[in-house]
């Protein structure tokens, strides 16, 4: 009987939503929720001891600090396999199953496996470290992931060879592993650019890793006459969201008077951004566009003025190709404008 | 994303973010660490007072930062 430990998030733990992703790490006795679903599957072969739920926001912002936290909470039930979520595309839940698995895994030297859709940001920092099964994009998925999370937890846990990522169903991971091949690579080579050549579908055997690296653009030279737009990606738009900014999975872009938001502020703003507690921010918009303090220090001739307008999207679950196109859209603005430089506020 | 779509067309860009991993995975040029994902720029367990000078000094830091090389020597 394999004795499995299973991390979830707030919500998923049954504690709340945006309003609880503080929560600080508690342990709770079997499965809850999602770990309902091991042990379904797992039937006479194992059982979720416990459940570790932590909130989304306590993790992701002291990542390393809060997995050492918990790590003594799992060792004392001394599992076998760990389970982390899965995450689906919530980029801070990723985060944090990706930061537990591969401290477990490095620390207790147990294997642990956890599950994300492949544009998942937390994919980047952790697909290297640990074994990630690719999922849909939300919960919907969680059953036809869940088993492939248990199946490649079962393998490892048992010394078998995982398989390939097409078999076994995880993100690859960027580890090259020798293996003997039937043909030469020469005959490989060869055999792939005539595939290519005749139109037919192709599989390269070495991806190219994906990197957009930016040059930085050059600093201000002169910061007394210069022009700063703000930016953010948290949703802050008029009430009426007269643009139609979507809460999530934006594809669209926003302007609006920085007057307005200095004068009004959360009479006229409030953010509909759906991927965390906007209550603070919609107390106060100068937690998100800090326009009170620019305003006194273009008062104080720091630097020449604020840019009339500041630019608004949507950050979450926004995939890459949008947030490109959202991007390239604000950034022909500034640059018309002339605007010499620009704070982007995330959340 | 937003900040490096800004700096492709030459015009430097800083992210203010409490997702600091996240930020650097993502490879944006210029980053000052925001308070929390909730409020970057600001902190309602503290007096308004105090909220803006926490605010007042993250802007500068990210000011400076614009007028940086990133890789600079900070403050």
């Amino acid at each position: 009987m394999i004795r499995v430990v299973h991390y979830i998030n707030q919500f998923f733990g049954q504690i709340g939503g945006e309003e609880k992703a503080g929560t600080t790490p508690g342990i709770v006795e079997g499965a809850v929720g999602p770990g309902m679903l091991i042990d379904r599957l797992l039937v006479e072969r194992g059982r979720v001891l416990a459940t570790i739920i932590c909130g989304d926001n306590y993790f992701s912002e002291n990542p390393e600090h809060v997995a050492a936290e918990i790590l003594p909470l799992i060792e004392a039930y001394t599992p076998d396999l760990f389970i982390a979520g899965p995450a689906f595309n919530a980029g801070r839940y990723g985060i944090a199953c990706g930061e537990m698995c591969k401290c477990v895994k490095e620390k207790l030297g147990i294997p642990a496996v956890t599950g994300m859709f492949p544009e998942n940001p937390a994919v980047g920092l952790y697909r290297r470290h640990v074994y990630i099964i690719e999922t849909a994009h939300t919960a919907v998925g969680m059953a036809k992931a869940m088993p492939k999370i248990i199946d490649l937890g079962w393998k490892l846990l048992h010394h078998e060879r995982p398989g390939t990522p097409r078999e076994a169903g995880y993100l690859p991971r960027g580890i090259k592993e020798t293996v003997a091949a039937d043909t030469l690579a020469s005959e490989r080579a060869i055999a792939l650019l005539l595939r290519k050549m005749r139109g037919e579908s192709i599989e390269t055997e070495i991806p190219f890793p994906e990197l957009d690296l930016v040059a930085p653009a050059p600093p201000i030279a002169d910061l007394k006459g210069a022009t700063i737009a703000l930016v953010t990606e948290g949703g802050l738009v008029p009430k009426e969201n007269p643009d139609s900014i979507e809460s999530a999975r934006a594809t669209r872009w926003g302007k609006y008077s920085v007057d307005e938001l200095r004068e009004l502020g959360c009479q006229r703003f409030s953010s509909i951004h759906r991927g965390f507690d906007t209550t603070y921010i919609n107390e106060d918009c100068n937690r998100l566009l800090p326009v009170d303090v620019l305003s006194d220090m273009e008062r104080r001739g720091l630097f020449k003025g604020i840019h009339p307008f500041f630019f608004v999207t949507t950050g979450v679950a926004t995939t890459i190709d949008n947030a490109r196109n959202i991007g390239k859209g604000i950034a022909a603005e500034l640059s018309d404008a002339g605007v010499s430089g620009a704070i982007v506020a995330a959340t | 994303m937003l900040e490096k779509e800004i700096e492709r067309v030459g015009i430097p860009a800083v992210l203010i973010t409490a997702l600091i991993p996240t930020a650097k995975m993502l490879h944006a040029n210029r980053i000052v660490p925001g308070i929390a994902i909730t409020n970057p720029l600001g902190d309602p367990k503290v007096s308004l007072a105090e909220e803006k000078t926490l605010r007042e000094k993250i802007v500068v830091s990210a000011l400076d930062l614009l007028t940086k090389e990133p890789g600079e020597a900070a403050d």
